[in-house]
């Protein structure tokens, strides 16, 4: 493959209980996971949390190899609109020039979108070996591409979801080993059942790619339980 | 080091930016950005972007879900012909709604874009009770253009 996936390891943080990686390199792109306000700690209040969630972001970049300076874009999740003053102040910190600052878009998930307070999502770029970004559409558990039954039973449903997902990019001409970030919308808060089938598709924990997961109780997706969005790089 | 990042306006008349209190009109965020700044193929991501109306002077929703479509759609093409590509060369459009009844507005408006061949990829999330504030949707966009 022309861009082997890279898995981003921060120094002096553990994914024992984690199936995802902090971050996915693949070519001159990095994703992240969705990071939250935890590095060995979690914040009394709102600000001290905007402080850890962006030494966390910092802390990716540079074990990546890069700084804010290679951020392109950043969505935020708040689960309370209040929070989003103390965000403000830290984006500040880390991007003091208004004229030299990330995309950013902040998206209220209450009641239920995170297990913090609030977490992020980047994507930077490292350097110019970008090849070509692709993007899946929203990819359900039904069978026949999409379109068909959704299955009763809850484990199959998140395995036809993934099966849909190497369908595609074997459409776009690649193979899983391309993906390199996957966003799953789940409608209930059940991770456990996509960790247990995210294991099966990606088994090699020293390549895999990203993941964010939201609940999107109680409105999210139609007609689905879960749903993926993928990023490739081919 | 410098930056990879270069700040993008995509809206021609950004004074209409500086009214109302979001922090795209605050001059907190930029609207979007290009990177790599120094490539031939570079790649544009968007801050969220609405149907608020940039025509008008306090840049308010309008009355119709209709016509807020109409306007974020204009702003996707603005976004992406501006840059210099054409709808073809979108990455992805993520959609937010607060209602599914607007889904067949986006759709409708995503068909317009393009042939089917060269058709956007997007997916929408409902994202109510909470998620957007007054708008019925919103969206991000990524797309690919070349110098």
């Amino acid at each position: 493959m022309a861009f082997p996936r890279q898995v981003v390891q921060v120094p002096g943080r553990t994914r024992a209980h984690s199936p995802v990686p902090e971050g996915t390199r693949c070519g001159d792109w990095l994703f992240s996971s969705l990071l939250g306000p935890t590095n060995g700690q979690r914040g009394e209040t709102s600000r001290e949390d905007a402080e850890l969630l962006f030494k966390r972001i910092g802390n990716l970049l540079d074990a990546a190899g890069g700084s804010p300076d290679n951020l392109v874009s950043l969505a935020v999740y708040v689960l309370d609109d209040e929070d989003r003053a103390a965000i403000n102040g830290e984006w500040v910190k880390m991007f003091p020039d208004p004229a030299d600052r990330p995309a950013r878009h902040i998206l209220n998930v209450y009641p239920n979108g995170t297990h913090w307070r609030f977490s992020a999502w980047i994507t930077a770029v490292m350097g110019d070996q970008l090849g070509r970004l692709v993007n899946s559409p929203m990819l359900i558990g039904r069978t026949r591409g999409g379109t068909g039954e959704l299955p009763s039973d809850r484990l199959e449903e998140v395995e036809v979801m993934f099966d849909n997902l190497k369908s595609w990019i074997e459409g776009e001409g690649g193979t899983l080993d391309n993906v390199a970030s996957v966003m799953v919308y789940l409608m209930e808060d059940d991770r456990s059942t996509v960790n247990t089938v995210w294991g099966k598709v990606f088994p090699d924990t020293s390549d895999l790619p990203c993941r964010q997961t939201l609940i999107m109780q109680p409105s999210g997706i139609p007609n689905a339980h879960y749903g993926a969005v993928a990023i490739a790089v081919l | 080091m410098a930056s990879v990042r270069e700040r993008y306006e995509f809206l021609p008349r950004r004074e209409a930016h500086r009214e109302g209190g979001g922090q795209i009109a605050n001059g907190n965020i930029p609207p979007a950005v290009i990177a790599p700044k120094q490539s031939q193929t570079r790649y544009v991501f968007s801050s969220m972007m609405s149907g608020h109306d940039d025509q008008t002077p306090d840049h308010r929703l309008p009355d119709t879900a209709q016509a807020e479509a109409d306007i974020m759609f204009r702003h996707i093409r603005q976004f992406v012909e501006n840059a210099g590509g054409t709808p073809s060369d979108i990455v992805n459009l993520t959609f937010f709604t607060m209602k599914d009844e607007f889904r067949p507005l986006i759709e409708q408006g995503v068909d317009a874009l393009a042939d089917s061949s060269k058709r956007p990829t997007y997916h929408v999330v409902n994202v109510a009770p909470s998620g957007l504030r007054g708008e019925r949707f919103e969206v991000v966009t990524t797309a690919c253009v070349k110098r």
